[in-house]
């Protein structure tokens, strides 16, 4: 073709050349390699073809970048994976590509292949297989892509071992948190513990007892069950501790919280609030008789258990207080128990009482009891009445026992079962017993014989209780008396029931020898009805024995009584030591004492304690 | 993508670029078909760039058989040109473009 002088534009071509003049310089570019694509008619439609040296830039780029790529035919066979997925797999490109992807992916092919055909766009985590059995995991991106109008997918491979490795550091870093916390929480409870628990038995102390109790109140009262709260207190502790030490007493102690929590039910609460003493809470009773039950059951397993050095029993005396419907306080309900505790005690323990109204009342009665005795004392208004003794055998007075009484305001007295019981307890019996001791000695010595008599000087005889020996200077304090009166020691009389001196303590049979010594005669009072035996016949110092009222008021009508005097007299004959028969009524019971040779009698038969004044005349003239 | 740097009324000259997808080719195509009409056309000009793989159709009214190829829609006659674009004045020729003062010597027929 020639160009035209029209420097603007080219001559025109005619079509037809043009058409060839295209064709041909298609047909070149193609063979000079300057195409990329082809454009195909396929019908109506135009398909686009490119070569494969096309995407040369874009693949470079997927071939070199950080992630592994990989490309999938629908049936998952690999057709291209990029530098880094090779490198992931630790495989050489051969081993690859036509290969099923499943077959280096952990797991299998069903998830995998289920997740990319969840669609473009999904992402998920797995594991690839390298060489070597190692695992990789991997996060995984897929897309499609429309390459030649076939769908292929396009998987992207992310390396988490880093995130992994990070997420171990966490994890490890968690878990040393959680044991730290772990440690602190352990080291809380551990301090709660103490604060709450007794460190010799391990079991709940007083503050949780008491908020435990507090709860089964509040819940009973909307379940309108019953509330039994139960107050242990060792019997025998105090000596055990004493004689034995206080690792001794710890043993006790624990052996005790360990027979008491085998006893209760796992719902109940054994704690220890003092030194022996113990408390149990029932939270859920049926009744007032259960907690009596319950209580019983206690003292069974207390007793029945020995103490594990000695085999020793050790008894308990316990209180019970029952609330009904979550009634009272938690502090109440523990008072109750103790004061019925207390109640046990003093009916010689080994037994569990309950608190009720009239315990009440009655603890309330001692309490006045208590202040009237006092007030008693300090206003010395404690009196001695005479009760006389007689011989038998001639029928004049051998002697007086002095029984105290309290001179009321009014003018009457209190006889001694006002009082004597909680001057047992209280300790009172002390100033009160020495008081005594005083006035009848006093007393004692403006006595003289009634001329028939015989001469033989009068005897008075004075109530003693074990807790006079206590202190450890009961002879001192009878010499003191007697050289106070002047009254002769022989004259003295002191009377000991069986209980005082029944485990003949060294300490009570020490004081006794001394008493004994000054010249004063002791004698058993209440023989028969207590604990005493023939050994305690043989080891006390004793000049007398007095027969119980018990066994006199059987004399002519009950048999065994008649037997049972018979026979105290004939020892006591035999031992050398006088007998004298209490609570003389009748005169068939003085016919009887006299065949069976008794030596001295008193009782209404005779006479009623008398005050001092009237002491004189029955000297004098026995009204018998 | 269209270029046209002249006013709506000045347009003397329509284009078409025809590329397979984002290639080097396609971009060297887009690049010297650019220069090419900025240089040879004086700025008289609309260049429309069509990707076949967005739009194969794209194709149908130029018939274009291969990519990268430049088409002459106006003034009429339709002219194409395939392949390499880098050579102005070979491109002048095939498409019946002003060869603006250059005399060349008259391509082979």
């Amino acid at each position: 073709m020639q160009v035209d002088e029209a420097h603007d534009a080219p001559p025109a071509r005619s079509d037809l050349l043009a058409r060839l003049v295209e064709a041909e310089d298609t047909l070149r570019a193609i063979g000079a390699g300057e195409v990329d694509a082809f454009v195909v008619s396929d019908g109506p439609s135009r398909r686009v073809f490119s070569l494969s040296t096309a995407d040369r830039p874009y693949r470079t780029f997927v071939e070199n970048m950080r992630d592994g790529a990989a490309t999938l035919s629908p049936d998952g066979l690999v057709l291209y994976a990029n530098r880094r997925l090779i490198e992931l797999l630790g495989r050489p490109r051969e081993q690859i590509v036509g290969a099923q992807l499943a077959t280096f992916v952990a797991g299998g092919a069903t998830l995998e292949l289920a997740e990319i055909q969840a669609g473009p766009g999904a992402t998920f985590e797995c594991e690839l297989l390298a060489a070597g059995g190692a695992g990789v995991p991997v996060q995984v991106g897929v897309t499609t892509l429309l390459v030649d109008d076939d769908r292929m997918t396009c998987l992207t491979f992310t390396d988490l071992s880093a995130h992994k490795a990070k997420d171990c550091e966490i994890a490890r870093l968690g878990r040393v948190q959680a044991d730290r916390m772990a440690q602190l929480e352990r080291a809380q409870a551990a301090l709660t513990e103490q604060a709450t628990h007794d460190a010799l038995t391990g079991l709940p102390n007083r503050a949780l007892v008491v908020d435990r109790i507090e709860q089964a109140l509040s819940h009973a009262q909307r379940s309108g069950r019953c509330t039994a709260v139960f107050f242990v207190d060792l019997d025998r502790f105090k000596q055990v501790n004493d004689t034995r030490g206080h690792a001794a007493g710890d043993t006790v102690l624990r052996n005790a919280a360990a027979t008491l929590l085998a006893a209760v039910r796992p719902m109940d609460t054994v704690a220890r609030i003092g030194g022996d003493e113990f408390a149990v809470l029932a939270p859920d009773v049926d009744s007032r008789l259960h907690a009596v039950e319950l209580g019983a059951r206690l003292v069974g397993e207390m007793c029945r258990r020995g103490d594990g050095d000695t085999g020793e029993r050790m008894a308990a005396s316990i209180g019970v207080s029952v609330s009904l419907g979550g009634r009272g306080t938690a502090e109440a309900l523990l008072d109750e128990a103790d004061r019925a505790m207390y109640q046990a005690k003093s009916r010689g323990g080994g037994r569990a009482e309950v608190f009720d109204v009239a315990l009440g009342r009655q603890l309330r009665e001692r309490s006045t009891a208590r202040r009237l005795l006092q007030a008693a004392l300090d206003e010395e208004r404690i009196a001695v009445h005479y009760q006389p003794i007689v011989d038998l055998a001639t029928g004049t007075v051998a002697g007086f026992e002095a029984l105290a009484r309290i001179a009321q305001r009014n003018g009457s007295y209190l006889p001694p079962a006002a009082f004597i019981p909680v001057a047992e307890d209280s300790g009172l019996v002390l100033p009160l017993g020495e008081s005594v001791l005083g006035m009848a000695c006093h007393e004692a010595g403006g006595w003289h014989p009634a001329p028939h008599a015989g001469g033989r000087p009068l005897s008075v005889a004075v109530n003693l209780s074990s807790r006079q020996f206590e202190p450890g200077d009961l002879a001192k304090i009878v010499r003191e008396r007697l050289e106070l009166t002047g009254l002769a020691a022989q004259r003295l009389h002191l009377e000991l029931t069986e209980t005082a001196v029944m485990d003949l303590h060294p300490r009570v049979l020490q004081q006794l020898g001394r008493i004994r010594e000054l010249g004063v005669e002791i004698g058993l009072d209440d023989f028969g009805t207590g604990y005493a035996s023939l050994t305690h016949l043989r080891r006390l110092p004793l000049s007398f024995v007095k027969i119980d009222r018990s066994f006199v008021q059987g004399l002519g009508t009950e048999q065994g009584d008649d037997r049972i005097v018979s026979a105290v007299v004939d020892l006591a004959a035999n031992l050398g030591l006088r007998s004298v028969a209490e609570g003389v009524e009748t005169d068939e019971q003085l016919h009887r004492l006299r065949e069976l040779g008794c030596d001295q009698a008193q009782g209404y038969l005779f006479a009623r304690p008398l005050v001092p004044q009237g002491v004189a005349e029955v000297i004098l003239h026995p009204a018998w | 993508m269209t270029r046209a740097p002249a006013a709506a009324g000045r347009v003397r000259y329509e284009l078409t670029l025809f590329v397979s997808g984002a290639s080097e080719r396609s971009a060297r195509a887009v690049a010297d078909a650019t220069a090419f009409c900025d240089l040879r056309l004086g700025g008289l000009y609309r260049l429309t760039v069509v990707d076949l793989y967005d739009d194969p159709t794209g194709a149908f009214g130029a018939s274009v058989l291969v990519a990268p190829a430049l088409v002459r829609d106006r003034p009429l006659p339709v002219r194409k040109i395939a392949g390499d674009l880098s050579d102005a004045d070979a491109v002048a020729a095939m498409l019946e473009l002003p060869v603006a003062g250059h005399p060349q010597p008259a391509p082979a027929p």
